[in-house]
């Protein structure tokens, strides 16, 4: 397994094109496999050959040309399914289309923000067709690749042909706007913004301001990257229900059909139902005692999701984040908890900020060359906010929730998540604006 | 258990001070808030009476004006009295959809001219959705803001509904003149130099504060305007380096020797009058 991840993680990386070259080294070894007694030989061989059925899977699942490839530069007009939730940006909005001549050649158009479209809609999208194009440190290509995304049409014009009728995933849709709607009514902005952002993992209308002041304090991780956060969401719930139920059970249960709401709620999309497995593992470990024993289930987990998509292991930074940190809660966490033995917990408030912690150790290497710049103030940022983002979660969940019955009630709730958010974005700003925050490079 | 109490103190001790602080905030101190809000290149103007009857004037040309309102209003507040629609321009109207969308919005007065314009569509399709009361501004209505505050529409003449605007819809804007106590305050969007004319043509207008008309345009507040009007002081709402010029040199040379604030340069403006004398502030 381990091999063939690498087989995949080499053809992400380099363009494997001497394909007799691997040819030969695949015969030569398939041969000794079959024919050699001596086990250091099978391994060996057994392992090139894992390693290279990485790499032709990895080329196999990836289309060699492209429908939509003869419209490049041309203005065109494309009629297509929106088949991502929409992401608002200020005055736009951007659409994943899916081409109904070629559903599997998606294209991401930014269009403008009103009229705003419905995961589902049929849309009519008419601009310059576009391919993407790396940036200097940055494989865009490939990132939007893992998505399906082969084609790009800035400045759009979008217009809607009809709505989707019905359908489990365009409910879901419609129930997590109205969830974030009602954030958006009872809580200010931008402190709303936030909230949709740590619970629902939408970074939509975050002022780029705000966002810049959360990369350069180190803690963008909280709202930015898709998937990482339910990791983080299903230990918190734990934890707190664990201070309600006597019985560990009925903790897991609970915990773990909190996190399937949450990504019911989040969309369901690949990165979050990745993320979410990788912490229910967790759970499940948990329960059993065996929490050192996650690595290798945390794997099998990672083989099967690459076998489904390789994009994701170099270029899907959610998924790499969520594999870290649950590595980090695993065993990172056990020490932490030792080293503060004898601090007192209040309301399991030390038990938090030690996942939250160790969590935050074992991806901020990533976060760093993500984001290319080192937040120097970061640890002094985590410590102040993290103890208080399950609190944020829990009162945004109930916010969201009560907004469905009665406006008012919804309000009662968003002061104290009001004072909570105010107090995490005022660290936020104020540790961001100091000049040597962050060194960028 | 012993936790527990603590827990609840804390909190109710926290949601004391919340609450007297709500208290001592919605107490009336006698003074009107003009605030000219800093959401970049376009207009936005929140008003509030002392006794906290809010009115917001434009939203600006994104997002920013939510910000602003978070910063102007307390925390517990998601409701605004009136919104003023001048005219349908982007720079005008763009905020004022996620305003409608966010906040419970009492009454809405604008010209209802036609402009072409998918942000104007969803504007009055989520005033539909929200069933909340239009009205056509017309010259001569009258709005009490309860507490002494008063706004006369001055302009448009007739009313515009449904109307294909002849020339620059600019000019089809609302000018509102906010009366507490001996203090006018006159704000009119884009509004040009005829626009101007017919409004110092159709009476006196003496102001104290004037809105600025169209950022700082050339081809608004001429010399003839402002001699009538006589303002005491003036605002400018424009973007930081603006790719229009504005503020414009020939206008700042016509303002002459009137005091001047700028959202550009000063961000967002605060003007608090007893009804006697006026204290500016800005934020920068």
């Amino acid at each position: 397994m381990l091999c063939f991840i690498g087989g995949v993680a080499l053809r992400s990386f380099v363009f494997v094109g001497d394909f007799y070259l691997f040819f030969g080294f695949g015969v030569i070894a398939l041969f000794l496999f079959s024919f050699s007694k001596n086990p250091k030989v099978l391994m060996y061989s057994a392992a090139v050959i894992f390693s290279l059925a990485g790499v032709f899977w990895y080329g196999a699942l990836e289309p060699a040309h492209f429908k939509l490839d003869d419209s490049v530069g041309k203005k065109v007009e494309i009629e297509g399914k929106v088949a991502e939730y929409p992401e608002l940006k200020n005055n736009a909005q951007r659409l994943v289309i899916a081409p109904e001549e070629a559903p599997r050649e998606r294209i991401l158009v930014t269009a403008k923000r009103y009229p705003e479209f419905s995961f589902g809609d049929t849309a009519r999208v008419s601009g310059a067709l576009k391919k993407p194009e790396n940036f200097e440190k940055f494989n865009y290509v490939q990132y939007l690749a893992k998505d399906d995304i082969y084609f790009l049409m800035p400045f759009s014009d979008a217009t809607l042909v009809k709505e989707e009728e019905g359908g489990f995933l365009r409910g879901l849709y419609f129930f997590r706007k109205r969830f974030e709607r009602n954030i958006n009514n009872a809580l200010s902005f931008p402190q709303s913004t936030f909230v949709s952002g740590i619970i629902l993992g939408s970074d939509s209308d975050i002022p780029k301001e705000l966002k810049e002041a959360f990369i350069s304090s180190g803690v963008s991780h909280i709202t930015a990257l898709s998937g990482y956060n339910i990791t983080i969401i299903g230990i918190s719930i734990s934890l707190i229900l664990s201070y309600f139920f006597a019985s560990r059970s009925a903790t897991l249960f609970l915990s773990l059909g909190v996190v399937a709401v949450f990504v019911l709620i989040t969309g369901a999309s690949p990165s979050v139902t990745r993320a979410a497995v990788m912490g229910a593992a967790l759970l499940i470990a948990r329960y059993f005692g065996r929490e050192s024993g996650v690595l290798p289930v945390l794997i099998f987990a990672a083989f099967i999701m690459i076998i489904f998509n390789p994009k994701i292991l170099v270029f899907d930074i959610g998924f790499q984040m969520s594999f870290l940190a649950v590595l980090g809660l695993a065993y990172i966490a056990p020490f932490f908890s030792k080293k503060l033995e004898r601090w007192p917990d209040f309301f399991k408030l030390k038990e938090s900020f030690v996942s939250a912690i160790s969590a935050q150790l074992a991806v901020l290497p990533l976060a760093l060359l993500s984001f290319n710049q080192f937040s120097i103030i970061a640890p002094l940022a985590n410590m102040l906010i993290l103890p208080f983002i399950p609190l944020a979660m829990f009162f945004g969940f109930i916010v969201g929730a009560a907004g469905f019955f009665s406006a008012h009630l919804a309000q009662i709730f968003a002061y104290p998540l009001w004072l909570i958010t105010s107090y995490q974005l005022y660290i936020v700003e104020y540790l961001a604006h100091f000049s040597f925050a962050a060194i960028k490079f | 258990m012993r936790k527990f109490k603590l827990y609840l103190t804390l909190s109710i001790i926290i949601a004391a001070i919340l609450v007297w602080f709500a208290v001592f905030y919605s107490l009336p101190d006698g003074r009107l808030k003009f605030y000219a809000l800093d959401v970049g290149q376009g207009d936005a103007i929140f008003i509030e009476t002392p006794r906290k009857t809010q009115v917001l004037i434009d939203g600006g040309p994104d997002m920013k004006v939510l910000g602003q309102l978070s910063a102007v209003m307390p925390f517990y507040d998601r409701s605004i009295d009136l919104l003023i629609l001048t005219h349908p321009q982007e720079d005008h109207m763009f905020g004022l959809v996620e305003v409608l969308k966010r906040y419970k919005v009492g009454k809405v007065l604008i010209t209802g001219v036609n402009y072409k314009s998918k942000t104007y569509e969803e504007f009055k399709r989520i005033i539909k959705e929200k069933n909340i009361s239009v009205t056509m501004a017309r010259a001569g209505q009258r709005i009490n803001l309860g507490g002494d505050g008063i706004i006369d529409i001055l302009y448009p003449r007739e009313n515009l509904s449904g109307v294909d605007f002849p020339g620059d819809v600019n000019d089809s804007s609302v000018a509102a003149l906010l009366r507490f106590g001996e203090k006018r305050f006159l704000t009119m969007g884009d509004a040009g130099i005829k626009e101007e004319l017919d409004i110092i043509n159709s009476g006196q207008v003496d102001i104290d504060v004037l809105k600025v008309s169209h950022h700082g345009s050339r081809f608004s507040t001429s010399a003839l305007f402002l001699e009538k009007t006589t303002p005491e002081i003036a605002l400018v709402s424009a973007g930081a380096r603006n790719s229009y010029g504005h503020p414009h040199k020939e206008t700042l040379e016509r303002l002459g020797h009137i005091p001047l604030y700028r959202t550009d340069t000063q961000g967002r403006i605060i003007v608090t009058t007893d009804g006697k004398s006026l204290i500016v502030r800005t934020e920068l």
